[in-house]
């Protein structure tokens, strides 16, 4: 069975007053129906502009190219209005802050319909029967009621129940969470990951789960991609990402969690910052910041992502080496 | 025992709600902080976690003196600061400073760096000319930061160094205690851990004590000695890191500590999670009783009606709640 979704070779190119910026460079990906494939990484890595290219939102200072297929159609090129047909119906998305994404002087209710209206010739009734549906299915108390709140009557949790509701309410094929929770507390976030869970199930949407925490990855998904200014540096099973990481940035980020040391031992920490995109070094982007850099990773062509086992990684170091120094990194959890 | 540097009781901070534009008057008042007791030692490190709304930033402000306190005492170094003034208050700010969550809010967009990390001295009048640019020059150094980011401004620069730039000023009156709110979470991982260590060397080098406010619980437990933990404006578990951790006995602080993702799948898949249901309930009208009782999963009839005291076992554990957990 072909994937849902499948991205290959995106280019994503802003424009800016000090030359080009490529957000994402090279980037391939693809989720089947009913799974999570979290894409995990630090600010300006790409991970948002990658979802934002899928869903034709970017700006017109951006350029897309390569492939992005949603079932059997190419939505690069694809004219607004038809893109705008799919939006919202066959693929939604939600994003980080609901008090953003929701208008504020509309009744949640209304906008809920809204939703509807645009892809479906219903009744008013059948709308408003609809969106209420979709309230109690995020599990917002008394939703009838709750049809007529504005949203800022309401707390972030229940905002961003409001929003998956939204996204879901047309039965979309992919849905994608842009740091879903984020914004939220952390019991809060426990209700709204749990909710996703539930609903994944439910729906049987491929998910793509945008974030920067491992965490909310290990607890989510079952594939990972991990990105690193503009391009993706290992693809792994949730299982294999943990237990045998491949990539020096990976072992990284995953060394530099608090929550994996003991007070007192020294934090693992990553050197310096990301490179600017503006003028990304040559060879491995990684390069500049790696415990492990050779001469060969300061030239290009940068490491392509080869797979084993299942993995696919962007690394120039021998196979013993990774083996070796990512069970390290691996084994930095046991408490 | 290392000297006591604060000692806070029975701290209450509330703000005005108002109705109304030409003729505001105060309808009703938010009790941010309600009833919080608070102690530092030298050269340790407490930290106060809670959700949004607890009241930990205001306490954290109302420590600096940021922020008017109601009522009840604060205590540095055996005098109380709540009314201090003039002189007295300024030397109080030389010892204790505060770095904030987001550096760039903090900083002048339009001074150069080394002119802000300078600004405390200016205003306190501290040293020569020369010897204050000594001084800015050696906290910067201290930070990570070199001499040459004297003259730039602060948009030259990345979160983390920024948040460097934050800890160098709070550095430069070579203060006692740094009440830090929040310091990492608007940071990326890798660059968390560059910050997180930092801090930990500066601690150790300066023998700093810190107030660490913070949400993420892994975070406080990294850098901290104690931790008190809030919910609407009041503590309702205190103690060691340890004792905190490794056996919570607030049903609050177990949810707390059970929501949080794992980065392991294994176990993030097997564990028990105790999900909470509901919000936290606003603190303009806070429940009766106990105030976590309409969310908590162990609730019995008297929580609604009696509102528990925090109560120290013989190690020095505090818990507010009237069926706390097994030790």
């Amino acid at each position: 069975m072909a994937p849902l979704l499948s991205v290959s070779g995106l280019h994503t190119t802003f424009r800016t007053d000090d030359g080009p910026v490529g957000a994402v460079d090279g980037v391939s990906l693809s989720v089947d129906a009913g799974k999570v494939l979290g894409v995990v990484g630090e600010s300006g890595c790409g991970k948002s502009a990658t979802s934002l290219s899928i869903m034709g939102l970017l700006p017109r200072t951006a350029t897309v190219e390569g492939s992005i297929r949603l079932g059997d159609r190419e939505l690069v090129g694809m004219p607004d209005d038809q893109l705008r047909a799919l939006r919202g119906a066959e693929m939604a998305m939600i994003f980080q802050d609901p008090m953003t994404s929701l208008d504020p002087v509309i009744r949640v209710g209304a906008q809920l319909e809204e939703a509807v209206r645009i892809h479906r010739d219903v009744p008013k009734q059948e709308a408003r029967e609809m969106a209420m549906k979709g309230l109690a299915s995020v599990g917002i108390p008394s939703p009838e009621e709750r049809l007529r709140s504005y949203p800022f009557e309401m707390s972030g949790g229940m905002r961003q129940r409001v929003m998956i509701a939204m996204a879901l309410i047309n039965r979309p094929r992919l849905l994608i969470a842009d740091e879903p929770t984020t914004a939220l507390d952390v019991t809060t976030q426990a209700q709204i990951l749990d909710l996703i869970r539930d609903l994944r199930t439910e729906v049987d949407a491929a998910v793509l789960l945008i974030t920067h925490d491992l965490g909310v990855v290990a607890e989510m998904c079952d594939e990972v991609a991990v990105m690193y200014a503009g391009r993706i540096v290992e693809r792994a099973s949730v299982d294999d990402l943990f237990a045998r990481p491949q990539h020096p940035y990976t072992w990284g980020l995953l060394t530099s969690l608090p929550g994996r040391h003991r007070a007192g031992e020294r934090l693992h920490q990553i050197p310096g910052t990301p490179p600017s995109l503006l003028n990304p070094p040559p060879g491995c982007r990684f390069a500049p910041r790696c415990d492990f850099v050779m001469d060969s990773c300061r030239a290009d062509p940068a490491p392509a992502l080869s797979t084993h086992d299942g993995t696919a990684v962007a690394c120039h170091l021998d196979a013993a080496t990774r083996a070796r120094e990512g069970a390290r990194a691996a084994r930095d959890d046991a408490p | 025992m290392s000297e006591l540097l604060i000692r806070a009781r029975d701290v209450r901070i509330g703000f005005p709600v108002t109705r109304g534009i030409v003729f505001q008057r105060e309808v009703a008042r938010v009790q941010a902080v309600d009833g919080v007791d608070l102690d530092l030692h030298e050269g340790e490190t407490l930290a106060i976690v809670g959700e949004s709304g607890c009241g930990k930033t205001t306490l954290a402000r109302g420590l600096v003196r940021l922020q008017p306190v109601d009522s009840g005492t604060i205590e540095y170094r055996g005098r109380d600061i709540t009314g201090l003034r003039g002189r007295d208050l300024s030397a109080f700010r030389r010892e204790v400073t505060m770095i904030f969550q987001d550096p760039i809010a903090a900083l002048d967009p339009r001074m150069r760096i080394g002119q802000s990390v300078q600004e405390p001295l200016d205003i306190h009048d501290i040293g020569t000319p020369k010897e204050r640019r000594a001084r800015v020059q050696n906290a910067l150094e201290r930070v990570g930061l070199s001499a040459e980011h004297y003259n730039r401004f602060p948009h030259e620069f990345s979160g983390g160094q920024r948040q460097r730039i934050g800890i160098a000023r709070a550095l430069v009156m070579n203060p006692k205690v740094i009440v830090c709110d929040e310091p990492v979470s608007a940071l990326d991982v890798s660059v968390q851990a560059q910050i997180l260590n930092l801090l930990d060397d500066l601690q150790r080098d300066l023998g700093l004590a810190y107030v660490l406010i913070a949400h993420d619980l892994d975070v406080v437990r990294y850098l901290s000695d104690r931790v008190q933990v809030m919910y609407l404006g009041r503590t309702v578990e205190a103690g060691t890191d340890d004792q905190v951790y490794d056996a919570p006995r607030h049903p609050y602080t177990a949810a707390l500590l059970a929501a949080r993702p794992v980065a392991d799948p294994a176990r993030a898949r097997t564990r028990d999670r105790i999900v909470l249901q509901g919000d936290v309930p606003s603190p303009i009208d806070p429940p009766a009783g106990c105030r976590f009782h309409p969310r908590c999963p162990m609730a019995q009839a008297g929580c609604a009606v009696t509102d528990p005291a925090l109560e120290q076992d013989p190690a020095g554990h505090g818990v507010a709640c009237l069926h706390p957990l097994a030790p």
